[in-house]
């Protein structure tokens, strides 16, 4: 790990896997030091900030230098497993421009897991990657939409993205998940970076019967059916 | 009517403020809260409230609000025409000061003469809606906006004299992530555009040359971080992502961060830079030189501050 200094009242620790990031960022939480704010993961980097009240930033730095991880625990990444009813306004452009059938972008698309590796843009937003190769390679939209639907699903690169709330946004529209995954008011926050992420298709019926239904990960892969509460 | 202000005219992008929202970051929620968070303690000290309860944060134009019952407010920060006009009676008020608000008084306020945010607390703070720990909102104010507040009888009027507002323009940062040219603080002639916000204040001028990744991850950033973009640099401000894609140059200094918040568009700005000892040292001595002169404020304030609320108590 390498330790840089983010301004004098944060630090930014540098690792060489995104999965080595996940684990240090956890075993600082774990370690819940009174001067540490906030702990962010973006991808193989970890950001820590010093609440307002932090006096001794040396010995902050001091303790994260001390901090190791243990990689991989079993049991620490989460599924979330999200419901999709494609019908996005950009499916038939990236068929095309992929040399696929809708289809066959449909199919590529929920076939893949992926891993929640930032989570930013909007409060709850995540990227996560990585798309299957048959994916890969969309630059983003010249212009942004100025407004694009809450819950839709789309790509972009070699990630793909769920638009918590409605926003501007210049990903390819996929489709749309019925159920919120961020609600601001109740603290709720579907995902975290290192959550393995999956999407299932479903049709316009069970779109309709899931509509505002609270998405919550699982801790153990199996039981998909209790995805939504 | 229950007691609160009333908002006659929001004023140019006037939102509540408080200390912000921590350890949210992570889910992509900025920390926000009030962008010069001293001149709002200094506000809330002087009608004895908690440093960080909330208040308004006013931007170049402040704006109109009545009283729906009786109540302690007080203004801090960057200078404001003040004026309370009470029963068709007007008398100017100064900042920083607090004063009594009889029940259907009206506090107009005009613009900042120097500076960029003026503060206005209320005795007891406002109760607008709590998310996620804080009630700091990015959603501005508009005209017919209720904000509830308790109401406080017998308030007497304090002005802080000996307080001199000024504006120095000098911040001290750190070099960046990205390493360039040290020598571009010297030569850069930046100054504050008029499209700067809570999210960052935006700078007129040339940008270093510094590398960019042809497959750049974001990163983490905070408050503070000078960015590169092809139309200039953004110093990111407290409502800024939690997550940036352009090259980090420098950072702000914590000491300095709330005078970022003051900073006027057109005006010129430069930057100094200082090595992280030093940083340190200038942030023990503002804290310190905050300390002083909020126990000098709550020592003025004393037994006004001890008066009962005569509304709900505070849920601070």
């Amino acid at each position: 790990m390498i330790l840089h200094p983010l301004g004098d009242r944060a630090f930014l620790a540098v690792f060489f896997r995104e999965s080595e990031a996940v684990a240090w960022a956890s075993a600082v939480r774990e370690r819940a030091l009174p001067e540490v704010a906030d702990v962010v993961v973006a991808y193989e980097k970890v950001a820590v900030f010093a609440g307002p009240d932090a006096l001794d930033l040396d010995a902050l730095e001091g303790a994260l230098r001390s901090i190791r991880a243990i990689e991989g625990a079993p049991d620490a990444s989460r599924l979330l497993v999200v419901p999709v009813l494609y019908d996005g306004e950009d499916l038939a452009f990236v068929a095309e421009a992929l040399g696929l059938s809708i289809d066959d972008v449909i199919a590529c698309h929920q076939a893949t897991e992926y891993v929640v590796q930032a989570i930013g843009f909007l409060p709850g937003f995540p990227y996560a990657g990585a798309l299957p190769d048959t994916l890969r390679g969309l630059a983003r939209r010249a212009s942004p939409r100025v407004r694009v639907p809450a819950g839709s699903v789309a790509i972009a690169g070699r990630q793909t993205c769920i638009y918590p709330r409605e926003s501007p946004g210049g990903w390819h529209l996929l489709g749309r998940t019925p159920c919120s995954i961020v609600d601001l008011e109740a603290g709720h926050f579907a995902c975290a970076v290192g959550d393995r992420l999956r999407f299932e298709r479903i049709d316009r019926d069970a779109s309709e019967a899931m509509r505002g239904r609270r998405l919550v990960a699982l801790a153990d892969a199996g039981t998909a059916r209790d995805r939504v509460v | 009517m229950s007691a609160g202000l009333l908002v006659v005219r929001p004023g140019l992008a006037t939102t509540v403020q408080d200390g912000g929202r921590r350890g949210h970051r992570a889910q992509g929620v900025p920390t926000g809260g009030a962008f010069d968070r001293s001149s709002l303690a200094l506000a809330n000290a002087l009608v004895g409230n908690p440093a960080d309860a909330a208040g308004l944060e006013m931007t170049l134009l402040g704006g109109a609000f009545e009283a729906t019952a009786p109540m302690a407010v007080a203004l801090a920060g960057a200078p404001m025409e003040a004026t309370i006009v009470e029963r068709g009676v007007a008398r100017p008020v100064r900042v920083p000061g607090s004063f009594h608000l009889a029940q259907g008084a009206r506090l107009e306020l005009g613009g900042t003469t120097s500076g960029a945010r003026t503060y206005l607390a209320v005795r007891g703070g406002l109760q607008t809606n709590l998310v996620l720990g804080s009630r700091s909102s990015e959603e501005r104010l508009t005209v017919g906006t209720f904000l509830p507040a308790p109401c406080t009888d017998g308030f007497s009027v304090r002005f802080l004299h000996s307080s001199v507002y000024t504006i120095d323009l000098l911040f001290a940062i750190m070099s960046g992530l990205d390493a360039i040219d040290e020598s571009f603080w010297d030569r850069a002639d930046l100054r504050v555009s008029a499209r700067s916000d809570r999210m960052g204040i935006r700078l007129e001028g040339p940008v270093p040359s510094v590398s960019f990744e042809s497959e750049r991850r974001s990163v983490p950033v905070g408050p503070g971080a000078i960015q590169v973009t092809e139309s200039g640099l953004i110093v990111l401000g407290v409502a800024g992502g939690t997550m940036g894609g352009y090259p980090i140059v420098g950072h702000v200094i914590a000491a300095e961060l709330d005078r970022v918040g003051q900073a006027r568009p057109g005006q010129g700005l430069c930057f100094v830079l200082v090595d992280r000892e030093k940083a340190r040292r200038l942030d023990q001595t503002r804290r310190e030189d905050q300390r002083r002169l909020l126990s000098r404020v709550a020592a003025a304030v004393g037994d006004a501050g001890a008066l009962a609320l005569c509304g709900p108590a505070p849920r601070e």
